[in-house]
């Protein structure tokens, strides 16, 4: 029981120590946001709080230095320098490596710790010079301490109404102090009611004329409110009533009619209110053209129906926010079952079909639809935010260009867009590398980009964004870009081009990601160490996506993956070779047009095809997959579009579309090339499923070699 | 504190200093008297340090007895971070104008 306690601690941990980076980080840009202080004071909290309960006592003990330290943040008696912030990261490190080391692996140097928190320590004591930051907006400091405050559910929504009398001035008490500390008290609304000033003449403007409404949410009781009042008491008077009591009751979401919130203050009587009703008109209007209510109160009634309509909406979004935590595993599991699931429904289909029996089909027809649905539930359940993987590489950013002594920032769009998990982890290495790449290779240093009339700053610009059933994500810097020259003199000393070669400058671009390319003349700790943007090929192509790359030189260049966004299931277009099954992913397809014999015996012998007009090359799959038998006198080719090219995969006939769940093929298979998983049908036969890159780069190697010998 | 009339019956009324409970019965009499000489009174608060509520009351009040007797009462545009600040805090920027809702409020111009 303790393990699994402890270990629900760690995990918790980790997540906590990501959201403590991404606060510091974000902190270094906005020393003076409270809010962040509160994050980073809370993250290390609750850290040292679990830690020392579940008997990780040297991760609490030495927290607790830390949190010391951020606790003078906090009270503004210490500023959020960078130095602090650069300490409080390695701190965070620290942590990490404690957490890693609590499962025996390896040991954590408590040399490190010292001098951490020995650097905090001194720190410290500079809180005097800087003793004017405390003053820093007071008005926000409640609000860092609300959110603090645990307990929500306690929270109580009371109408106030507050009426001086009118020696309240005379007597030398200004009213917005009180009412200030109303609001410190919690979320509130105040509004004057200013309908019983008299005109100039009539004025004595010594006497307080205004009276007051206030809407407050506080867990600190009724008492807390009267306190407010406390030394003028003799002079006010105040009428205090609950109006919302802090849990949710059936009507969540909705309160009060406004003619019941009026009738309940006394401001109108209910029969006036049953009248008017009658007319049908909006009741606030009504009630004042009718003169039974002033607009005044009609509006601070609004108010506090607005209030308390928020107050219950937040409270219901908070309900619904809880979420409980599940192991991957059983996710994924959970997944195969569905995809079990679907595969049998298929089969029910069919069956259905061929008995020609209605009751049956109408049954069958219900499973494919509940099926559909828990498919999707299913596939939702496992899609992330990207933005999590985003926040990793701020810190990334930071520390290389540091090291590189280069200024670069890292700016994010789209971080909530969303992508399977599966997909999201996988990632994580070929962005760390393209990102390095960028700071790298692209950036210049701060001395170059002046002379060149750039910004100081460099930028590296991460992005995400939805395309149909693929997500694209686009690194992009405003560096130099690539040097296409240098690209083309490295291919031709690699051999990977012949010197004559006329190539494109997106086919130039592409060579970078022929396996060990490297232009960088020095090698540093960055990058150039010989794993070059083959493994982020490999890496991308493994979870079905592609790469692009644009460049401007001199403007810098965007690197943009497309990516599926899941590898469980996927829609796929089912062909058949004699009594083959194949699947190809319907994502790239653009089109299919018949092959006659005459056709192909008119080009030659040579695999192309002309597609009105335009010239395609085609992959006869038979001949590829070595399929015995006499092809149909019509075949069809299967345009699909492969790394930006458009290819023709020849094929006896098209069935349809198909949902695929993918399958993948076990280790005895592993090594078969072109094919990338494989499916099971409605009738239980399985189909393979097209590695269409693989298959067109497999087929250009096979002519090149044609063609020299 | 001392009104500028205008050839066309409009006044301007330059607000300097502490606005607060001390010199509104000064101010109720420049009011009182700008509301006898002209048809349309310019506050310039601009100089403005710091107002209380007895002071807002007081204009709030100015507003209604212009409109009133049919004159135009306003604040002129750019008035100061205090009055803003002052109003928030009081309630007054969420108050209704007991002037009635066919009449623009006096305050919506400085609210901002």
């Amino acid at each position: 029981m303790t393990d699994k306690l402890r270990e629900t601690y760690k995990e918790e941990a980790y997540e906590l120590l990501a959201e403590l980076e991404t606060s510091l980080l974000e902190l270094e840009e906005n020393p003076d946001n409270l809010e962040l202080i509160g994050r980073v004071f809370r993250a290390m909290h609750t850290i040292k709080g679990s830690g020392a309960m579940f008997g990780f006592d040297d991760i609490a003990a030495f927290t607790h230095e830390v949190e010391t330290i951020f606790d003078l943040v906090r009270n503004g008696k210490l500023n959020a320098t960078k130095e602090l912030i650069d300490l409080t990261l390695a701190a965070r490190d620290q942590i990490r490596a404690m957490l890693d080391a609590s499962d025996g692996n390896g040991a954590v140097d408590a040399a490190v710790s010292e001098t951490i928190v020995a650097g905090l320590k001194r720190l410290a004591p500079t809180s005097d010079k800087t003793e004017a930051q405390a003053a820093i907006s007071s008005s926000q400091k409640p609000e860092v301490k609300d959110s603090n405050s645990g307990d929500k559910t306690s929270e109580i929504t009371y109408r106030i109404r507050f009426r001086p009398s009118a020696d309240l001035f005379v007597n030398g008490t200004n009213p917005i102090p009180l009412l200030n500390e109303l609001r410190e008290l919690g979320s509130s609304r105040v509004i004057a009611h200013t309908d019983a000033i008299p005109v100039l003449e009539d004025m004595n403007p010594e006497i307080c004329s205004t009276y007051w409404d206030i809407i407050l949410t506080t867990d600190k009781g009724i008492n807390a409110i009267k306190d407010v009042f406390i030394f003028v008491e003799d002079s006010v008077e105040l009428k205090i009533e609950v109006i919302d009591q802090g849990w949710a009751d059936g009507e969540a979401g909705d309160y009060k009619k406004l003619g019941q919130i009026l009738t309940e203050r006394g401001d109108v009587k209910s029969e006036d209110i049953d009248n008017i009703l009658g007319r049908q008109k909006r009741l606030g209007e009504l009630l004042v053209d009718a003169g039974v209510a002033r607009p005044g109160q009609v509006a601070s009634a609004l108010v506090e129906q607005q209030h308390v309509k928020e107050i219950r909406e937040k409270r219901q979004t908070v309900e619904a926010a809880a979420s409980i935590r599940v192991p991957s595993e059983r996710l994924d599991s959970m997944v195969n079952l569905v995809g079990e699931l679907v595969t049998v429904q298929a089969r029910l289909t069919q069956a259905a079909a061929l008995r020609k029996d209605p009751e049956l089909a109408a049954i069958a027809e219900e499973v494919e639809r509940l099926s559909g649905d828990l498919r999707d539930k299913t596939m939702s359940i496992r899609m992330l935010q990207i933005g999590t993987t985003f926040s990793k590489f701020k810190r990334l950013v930071r520390d290389l260009s540091k090291e590189l002594g280069k200024e670069i920032e890292l700016t994010t769009s789209g971080a909530e867009t969303e992508l399977d998990k599966t997909v999201i982890e996988k990632l994580n290495d070929p962005l760390v590398h393209l990102i390095r790449n960028c700071i790298d290779h692209g950036i210049e240093s701060p001395e170059e980009r002046e002379k060149e009339g750039k910004p100081r700053i460099g930028n590296v610009h991460l992005s995400a964004v939805h395309s149909g059933a693929s997500v694209l994500i686009d690194i992009a810097d405003d560096g130099k870009g690539l040097n296409a020259a240098a690209i083309r003199a490295k291919a031709i000393e690699k051999g990977l081009i012949s010197a004559e070669a006329a190539l494109t400058e997106k086919e130039l671009f592409n060579l970078i990601l022929a396996p060990g390319f490297s232009t960088a003349k020095t090698v540093t700790s960055v990058s150039g160490r010989g794993v070059g943007m083959d493994v982020v090929k490999r890496a991308i192509d493994e979870l079905r996506g592609s790469i692009e790359i644009s460049s401007w030189a001199g403007q810098g260049s965007t690197i943009t993956l497309k990516l599926p966004l899941t590898l469980a299931i996927i829609e796929g277009l089912l062909v058949r070779i004699s009594g083959n099954f194949f699947v190809l992913p319907l994502s790239s397809v653009e089109e299919c047009v018949e092959l006659t014999r005459e056709d192909s015996e008119r080009a030659h012998g040579r695999n192309m095809a002309n597609v009105r007009g335009q010239i395609i090359p085609y992959i006869r799959l038979r001949d590829q997959f070595m399929i015995i038998g006499e092809p149909p006198a019509i075949e069809q080719i299967v345009i699909a579009r492969v790394d930006g090219n458009r290819v023709g995969f020849v094929v006896d006939g098209v069935i349809g579309e198909h949902q695929t769940v993918i399958k993948s093929l076990g280790r005895a298979y592993r090594d078969v090339e072109g094919i990338s998983g494989a499916t099971i049908l409605g009738d239980g036969t399985v189909a393979l499923i097209l590695d269409t890159s693989h298959l067109v780069a497999t087929a250009t190697l096979e002519e090149q070699t044609l063609v020299q010998t | 504190m001392k009104m500028e009339k205008q050839p066309d019956n409009t006044g301007k009324l330059v607000l300097t200093g502490d606005l607060t409970i001390q010199h509104v019965t000064e101010l109720r009499g420049v009011l009182l008297q700008a509301m006898q000489e002209v048809e349309q009174l310019t506050l310039d608060m601009s100089g403005v340090t710091d107002i209380d509520v007895p002071c807002l009351q007081l204009l709030c009040s100015a507003h209604r007895t212009f409109h009133g007797s049919g004159k135009k009462i306003e604040i002129q545009e750019g008035g100061p971070e205090v009055l803003k600040k002052t109003m928030n805090a009081a309630g007054y920027s969420s108050h209704v104008c007991g002037a009635g809702e066919a009449l623009s409020c006096l305050w919506k111009g400085g609210k901002g």
